[in-house]
């Protein structure tokens, strides 16, 4: 033990920095002098080896934090006490992993963290939280293998079961030598806690569907009172209900998401001139919480934001005054509405269920506004520009018969071609015109998913050619295509589209067993759409 | 550290009461017609007899399955040390058949100080369980195999598509090595699957005796006696008397009051398990106020407020 001191501090460093909170770097001064000056034991390396931090500090530190953390430091409880397995929830960027860790900075008391996202599967994460414990090091002498080979959770529970009594009743033994507690640097109490972070992700690994259960159930497994057990996690206690019929159901705690207070009050942290930055706050805060009240989206956004609000100030030491503050407002404002689009494509990108709701909420909304009859040239909702072209192929593909693609749309897309294609389209549509009526009256045909990708890869090449014609005319589409791939995603966007209603899921079609689509927006909806993609949708259309 | 004040012991006596289910299912144990004493007198009973005997004990999670099982399998312990000896195993860690000996051999080789081998295989071990079983009959001990979560003990082979021969083998090889060698066993089966009997196939039934336990929850009246039996301070402890005094009137006076009945029944509406209820109380006991060391009646309507969260709910509303 003693003589594999020192190298500890390497890895205690890079986990306790990565945790602390971005805004609180001068907080992160690792105490060299501490590994100096005490021998390393079983304590130190368990305990968190960054300065203590009061309880005041810890609160002031987390704004709007507060009764979270009292509640936690209520049921972690006092010194010596055992406590029930307990489950904190709440949506991503909600300070949940760093309020955690800094209580046990304050409480100054033996920890074993292991995150599901860094620890991929469960022999890894079974051996980081057995290395950790036995406090072994993977390095170069040991061909960086763990301290015990294990993979199943048989074997897990039985070594854990081991390691934690051998730690705990050092622990006792520690704690009850008076002389090193009055040094005050040594870990205190004799519970050692495991805190498993992100453990929605266990949920995702193949095959090992036991996992979250064996993780629920572990302190039945172990029988330890001397051990506690935090989850941390971002989704909601009832998804769990599934894997965990059968086992303990532990105390919840809610993280709520910032209010816009609570946000004002986290930016304005560490901001060298805050009157300022209250200002600007002021301007850009309302508008982003309407999207997301994610910090680390947020702070993100904001950054640029902020230098463009200070570009027309001379001197960043001022505090503007009403008017200046209108005038910066002003200044400002076109590149909110930008900044915000931006931020809401990516978060429509990354599959959260929640953002996810919101939007398909709001889109139902606006298309209920478009019914009303406000806004007839314009679609006033947001959906990707991929989402758009989607749309417009699912149209397509309801409307015209199958049979005619070949002719509509060219393998290469060349604009070229377009025309004759047409004309041929038209020169047949008077010996049809009895079937269009069938047609018509059938209503939207259905399609299968191969056809709507292909006439999605056709239209898309056809408007990349366009799009590149009027780059100079108009220079807002040009950003908004620019930057997003229009193959991004489309999967994810057609099932976002099918939730939404705009494109209804068929059963499958008896013979082929393949599930067939079909579009439900009305043409006027479709040409509405094309319209705001400047994509000449006439032209592709059967009848017209 | 050493200058706790009274409301902090309290606080401490109190959340290891809640955090240790030998406390707390111990308050079942005294009545002669509680599931403790039917248990204890069924296992008692083949142990001294010195026959072979199988049970399951059933009821919904959270109702002191296994914890009662535990109990009595500690105080026979204490009645006759070098009788027993328990191997554990669940049905979560060990369903697969080879784990499932290996891990028996585990247990037994710790438990008389052999020297375990992790390569052995699945043949060597079970050969290993049978002369032990053997060895046990010739010497009238007794063991106990616990099998927990016994349904996927059950279970386990429907999945891997074996051949019929291999369905339920470990349980089978189990019972059958029983019956074959002259052995003193009991196999005492754990489930929440009130069905759990009707799971197991035609030869290994016919090996297992149809003896079932039904653990229900607790009653209103058990509840009021383990809710007395957790929060009163024993007054023999180092607390001073009268703080022991105070705490424990204010008690009885929760206990008596109308509200906290109400309490109780929305509690038991959603679930009305032991667990559930220890929840409540831990919840109940960490919001006590330290100052005072007192709990009072604020305390239970903010618990179980708490308990009856709507998750989604509170992530739709976003706050």
């Amino acid at each position: 033990m003693e003589n594999e001191g020192s190298p500890h501090v390497i890895r205690r460093t890079t986990r306790s920095s990565s945790s602390s909170m971005p805004n609180t770097p001068n907080k992160i001064q690792e105490s060299k002098k501490k590994v100096d000056s005490c021998s390393p034991s079983i304590l130190d390396d368990l305990v968190s080896r960054e300065e203590h931090v009061s309880l005041d500090t810890l609160v002031s530190n987390f704004p709007g934090r507060k009764l979270q953390i009292l509640d936690i430091l209520r049921l972690v409880g006092p010194l010596n006490s055992p406590m029930l397995p307990l489950y904190l929830y709440g949506g991503p960027s909600t300070g949940k992993t760093s309020v955690v860790l800094q209580i046990f900075r304050h409480l100054k008391r033996p920890f074993v963290y292991s995150g599901c996202r860094t620890c991929y599967n469960p022999r890894v994460l079974f051996e980081s939280i057995l290395n950790q414990l036995a406090l072994h090091r993977r390095n170069l002498g040991n061909g960086y293998s763990s301290a015990k080979r294990c993979e199943r959770p048989a074997d897990f529970v039985t070594y854990l079961q081991e390691l934690l009594t051998g730690v705990i009743t050092s622990l006792k033994a520690n704690s009850a030598k008076p002389g090193l507690l009055e040094t005050g640097e040594r870990a205190s109490g004799e519970m050692v806690y495991l805190i498993f972070d992100d453990i929605e992700l266990v949920r995702e690994w193949h095959k090992h569907s036991g996992i979250i259960s064996l993780l629920f159930k572990l302190h039945c497994y172990l029988k330890i009172p001397e051990v506690g057990l935090i989850f941390i996690t971002n989704s909601s206690p009832d998804t769990y209900y599934l894997d965990t019929v059968l086992a303990e159901e532990p105390v919840h705690l809610f993280f709520p998401d910032y209010t816009e207070d609570e946000l004002e009050q986290i930016f304005l942290r560490n901001q060298p001139n805050p009157k300022l930055y209250s200002s600007f706050l002021d301007a850009v805060l309302n508008p982003f919480c309407r999207i997301t009240r994610r910090i680390d989206v947020l702070s993100i956004a904001f950054e640029p934001l902020f230098q463009k609000y200070c570009k027309p100030l001379s001197d960043l030491g001022l505090v503007p005054n009403r008017d200046e503050k209108r005038i910066l407002c002003s200044y400002l404002n076109p590149h909110i509405a930008l900044s915000t689009n931006e931020v809401f494509k990516v978060l429509s990108n990354s599959s959260l269920e929640v953002e996810e709701n919101e939007e398909k909420a709001k889109k139902k909304e606006n298309v209920r506004k478009l019914g009303d009859g406000q806004d007839p040239n314009d679609i006033d909702f947001h959906i990707s520009i991929s989402a758009k072209y989607l749309l417009i192929s699912a149209f397509l593909a309801s409307r015209n018969p199958a049979t005619l693609d070949a002719a509509l749309f060219d393998s290469t897309g060349g604009g070229d071609n377009r025309k004759r294609k047409r004309k041929s389209s038209e020169t047949s549509k008077e010996q049809k015109e009895q079937g269009e009526q069938d047609l018509l009256m059938k209503g939207p045909g259905t399609f299968p998913l191969e056809r709507l990708l292909a006439i999605f890869q056709c239209i898309t090449s056809v408007a990349e050619g366009f799009v590149e014609e009027e780059q100079l005319k108009d220079g807002l589409l040009e950003v908004e295509v620019g930057d997003c791939g229009l193959m991004s995603d489309v999967l994810l966007q057609l099932s976002t589209l099918c939730n939404a209603s705009f494109i209804s899921r068929g059963e499958s079609c008896p013979l082929e067993g393949l599930t067939r689509y079909r579009s439900t927006v009305s043409e006027d909806m479709a040409l509405k759409v094309a319209r705001s993609l400047k994509f000449p949708l006439s032209k592709y259309l059967y009848r017209r | 550290m050493e200058a706790q004040t009274p409301s902090e012991r309290a606080l401490n006596i109190l959340r290891r009461r809640l955090c240790d289910p030998n406390f707390i299912f111990s308050a079942f144990s005294d009545s002669p017609d509680s599931n403790y004493s039917k248990l204890k007198y069924l296992i008692s009973d083949s142990v001294t007899k010195g026959c072979n005997n199988s049970m399951l004990l059933l009821g919904p999670s959270g109702c002191g399955k296994i914890e009662i099982l535990d109990l009595v399998l500690k105080d026979l312990r204490n009645e006759n040390p070098e009788m027993i000896s328990v191997v554990k195993l669940d049905g979560q860690l060990h369903s697969d058949d080879n784990h499932a000996l290996k891990e028996i051999a585990r247990q037994l080789c710790s438990e008389h100080k052999l020297l375990f081998s992790k390569v052995a295989s699945s043949d060597d071990n079970s050969q290993f369980m049978i002369a032990v079983l053997r060895e046990y009959g010739l010497a009238h001990m007794t063991m106990i195999f616990v099998l927990d979560e016994f349904d996927l003990f059950t279970q386990y082979q429907f999945s891997k598509s074996c051949s019929l021969q291999g369905k339920q083998r470990f349980l089978y090889s189990l019972l059958d090595a029983m019956q074959s060698v002259k052995s003193q066993a009991v196999v005492v089966g754990v489930s929440c699957r009130l069905d759990a009997d009707q799971l197991l196939e035609k030869r290994v039934r016919s090996r297992f005796s149809h003896r079932k336990l039904l653990f229900l929850p607790p009653s209103n009246g058990e509840i009021q006696k383990l809710f007395d039996c957790i929060l009163t301070l024993p007054a023999d402890s180092s607390l001073p008397d009268d703080y022991v005094i105070k705490f424990n009137a204010k008690i009885n006076n929760i206990l008596g009051d109308q509200r906290l009945k109400e309490i109780l029944n929305t509690l038991s509406v959603s679930d009305s398990s032991v667990r559930q209820f220890l929840k409540f109380l831990f919840r109940v006991v960490c919001d006590m106020d330290t100052k005072s060391g007192l709990l009072s009646l604020e305390n239970f309507q903010a618990a179980v407020l708490s308990i009856q969260r709507q998750p989604k709910l509170e992530i739709q509303r976003g706050s």
